[in-house]
């Protein structure tokens, strides 16, 4: 019987998948698509509690994010096209050029 | 609906669509539009303060405002019209659009202070980032612009993330994102059975929220950040987002789960002194004058934390004070550092300039001294409540952990002032006289000597609107 | 329907695996494309419709054709390994491990109990609407500022002159 715990568990995996993405690709473009898998992962536990509490509200969240993830895109790659004209590459290592 | 509680808010907004098109029809006339902004920000004041004492409930319950959230307001506001008066005289030519990013970054930190809905809240933050990535990258042609505005982004990015993630999570556990209904539910029927799922979305959230107050372990954006964007950028960003982050943390945790200060306190009490010890250490090695500012943000956040973790009434109140004057330290010293220029930020530079320019040298020693916290200045009082919070509550050791970070603070604050006195010049600076910086400088320091001789009439302001 | 679900998360994860380890970028905007259908799918296994177009236009549509664009417009070329394990993204990636582990602990460790809040599973988009222009009229505001943040973000790094 399918229950509202395969979709968390699924949305967790599937999350953190993105979120290794992000912390170790270099080119910024896979870094972009990493953070949509992030957030994508996490529409999948809104729609399981939206079917499992007969609840309106979470779909709408999922509209809403759906905005904030294009945002992040297109600024991303807003980003992405000024960085490669003024530094000649996409590479952003994070955990190098962080000096912190 | 209720619409009327967000009047403020709604100015700006129509202020920002003026600036858009007042940019596609006069472009670049910085003074001008500027000067719209300035207005449009002065009349959300005046509703602001006029409305101070009508507290209320609106839209649908994602929005709750009472005085308490207009003294945060306050602080917003001054930082942007400081940030405005300074970018007058820093850029040259920059698109217009600079003053459509500070007015929705005004907005988005607003709602943040007022929202009581997770979701929200979310969605504020999202648009205070981006709002800020706008202000840090317009001088996009810069290589360190560049880098520093992409680094700015990922780690936004990517804490928004987790910080969405810990919101849809606390959704799952209660079946509201509503701040108020958590709390309720928490009194109710308390942990049983979902503590374990509970200190999960606690952590997730607060990484969300680490990453805007610079408190570790998301300090990293910090440093860099502050070296690459313009001078008067970080000193608003080190200001008014600060204060929008710890006005999110009072809500979330102070409210939500205020019945079990377990799931929190010691986490921020960690952080507290974490943030605090880290920040003043790094900033001791550092040379640059902006990178060291940056290190000591991050201290600052965790003499804050202190107060946090110490939640009562008091605390509160002492969080508003040392926002408001951290906001007069911070712009003043940013507005010298704008008057020698990005490129000139380093210690060598600011060696002999007790001789070159007297006054300047004067107003950065003062500032230092304030930063420091040295009795007079309201640098001072605001350290001073925070420890006093911490103290009524038993925090005996965060205390103890403030003064050991007081006193490390002192030497590379005061290393400042050595150069500036003692040091011989290597070479003349020529500083134009720029009108706007200047009267900055002059505002920062006499609201920085009022705080610190009368600070009792403002903290009283404080605590009646709690 | 449990089977049916978990063999769609298999494809998800694949797809999502192939995002991250992917060599050619295009490729790996492929694999996102494929990606975004199977969470589609969840939500039209969810019975939710609407949701599911919405998915499937706005990412697929919209989403995958803009980072296509600016892949080929950056002339993004299949790199030679473009990650390398250092010691510190490798601790980054065990504590990351131990988080996931953490959160997926810490769920399975507690009581979740979903109350339906209404007799049945409204997924019209009527129903959604009602709730979007009124329960979240702030919200949707709020995003219709980020969005013209975003759109003048975007216009203004991607522009050539200051």
């Amino acid at each position: 019987m399918l229950g509202f715990n395969d979709y968390l568990l699924v949305s967790v995996i599937l999350f953190f998948v993105g979120a290794l993405g992000v912390l170790f690709r270099r080119n910024l473009i896979y870094i972009l698509m990493s953070l949509e898998l992030m957030l994508n992962s996490i529409n999948l536990t809104l729609i399981g509690l939206a079917k499992y509490s007969n609840d309106t509200n979470p779909q709408v969240l999922i509209l809403l994010i759906l905005v904030v993830a294009a945002v992040e895109v297109a600024v991303g790659l807003g980003l992405a096209i000024n960085l490669m004209r003024v530094k000649k590459t996409v590479d952003v290592d994070l955990f190098k050029s962080l000096k912190g | 609906m209720n619409a009327h509680i967000l009047l403020p808010e709604i100015i700006l907004s129509i202020t920002a669509a003026l600036v858009l098109i007042i940019e596609f029809l006069t472009p670049r006339r910085l003074q001008f539009t500027g000067t719209v902004t300035i207005l449009g920000i002065l009349l959300a004041l005046f509703y602001d303060l006029s409305m101070f004492r009508n507290a209320g409930v609106g839209f649908f319950g994602m929005v709750k405002v009472g005085p308490f959230d207009r003294t945060f307001d306050l602080v917003f506001f001054i930082g942007a019209i400081l940030l405005i008066l300074l970018s007058f005289d820093y850029f040259v030519e920059i698109s217009g659009e600079f003053y459509f990013f500070i007015l929705t970054s005004l907005i988005a930190m607003m709602l943040l202070a007022k929202s009581i809905d997770l979701f929200m809240i979310f969605l504020s933050l999202e648009t205070l980032s981006f709002s800020l990535l706008g202000l840090i990258g317009i001088l996009k042609q810069k290589e360190f612009v560049a880098e520093a505005s992409m680094k700015y982004y990922l780690l936004a990015a990517f804490s928004s993330a987790f910080f969405l993630f810990g919101i849809v999570l606390t959704y799952v556990v209660f079946q509201t994102t509503n701040i108020s209904e958590i709390s309720n539910k928490l009194f109710a029927s308390g942990l049983t059975g979902i503590k374990p799922a509970l200190i999960v979305t606690v952590v997730l959230i607060l990484v969300g929220l680490a990453f805007k107050v610079a408190a570790i372990p998301f300090h990293m954006w910090t440093p860099d950040v502050y070296e690459g964007a313009p001078a008067p950028v970080v000193a608003f960003i080190s200001a008014g987002p600060k204060a929008a982050g710890f006005a999110i943390i009072l809500k979330i945790m102070l409210n939500g789960y205020q019945s079990h200060p377990e799931l929190w306190s010691s986490i921020f009490a960690y952080l507290a002194v974490l943030t605090m010890f880290w920040g003043n250490l790094a900033a001791l090695k550092t040379r640059n004058l902006k990178r060291m500012l940056a290190y000591s943000t991050i201290a600052h956040a965790g003499y804050v934390l202190v107060a946090v973790v110490s939640a009562n009434q008091q605390a509160y109140a002492a969080i508003v004070f040392y926002m408001l004057s951290y906001t007069f330290m911070v712009f003043g010293a940013f507005s010298i550092i704008s008057m020698l220029g990005d490129s000139h930020s380093n210690l060598e530079d600011y060696a002999g300039l007790s001789r070159t320019s007297p006054i300047l040298a004067f107003m950065m020693a003062i500032f230092m001294i304030s930063l420091t916290g040295i009795p007079t200045t309201s640098g001072f009082i605001s350290k001073f409540y925070v420890f006093m919070s911490a103290a009524k509550t038993n925090h005996i050791w965060l205390v103890v952990f403030g003064f050991i970070n007081g006193a490390i603070s002192a030497y590379y604050y005061l290393r400042v002032v050595v150069f500036m006195y003692m040091m011989d010049t290597r070479e003349e600076l020529a500083i134009p006289y720029f009108p706007f910086l200047r009267s900055v400088m002059w505002i920062a320091v006499i609201f920085i000597f009022y705080l610190g001789l009368f600070p009792q009439k403002v903290f009283e302001i404080i605590i009646s609107a709690l | 329907m449990k089977t049916v679900f978990y063999i769609n998360a298999l494809f998800s994860l694949i797809f999502a695996l192939g995002v991250i380890f992917g060599k050619n970028p295009l490729r790996s905007a492929l694999s996102l494309l494929l990606f975004f259908l199977t969470i589609a799918l969840d939500f039209f296994f969810a019975g939710s419709e609407y949701l599911g177009f919405v998915q499937i236009i706005v990412y697929a549509g919209g989403i995958i054709v803009m980072i296509a664009f600016v892949i080929i417009l950056l002339g993004l070329k299949k790199e030679s390994p473009d990650y390398d394990i250092t010691v510190r993204s490798f601790t980054g990636i065990i504590l990351l491990g131990f988080f996931a582990l953490g959160v997926l602990y810490g769920l399975a460790k507690s009581v979740l109990h979903l109350i339906p809040k209404a007799p049945y599973f409204d997924t019209s988009a009527a129903g959604i609407g009602d709730a979007l222009f009124s329960k979240y009229l702030l919200p949707f505001e709020v995003a219709s500022i980020l969005l013209l943040v975003g759109v003048v973000l975007a216009f203004i790094f991607a522009k050539k002159e200051v």
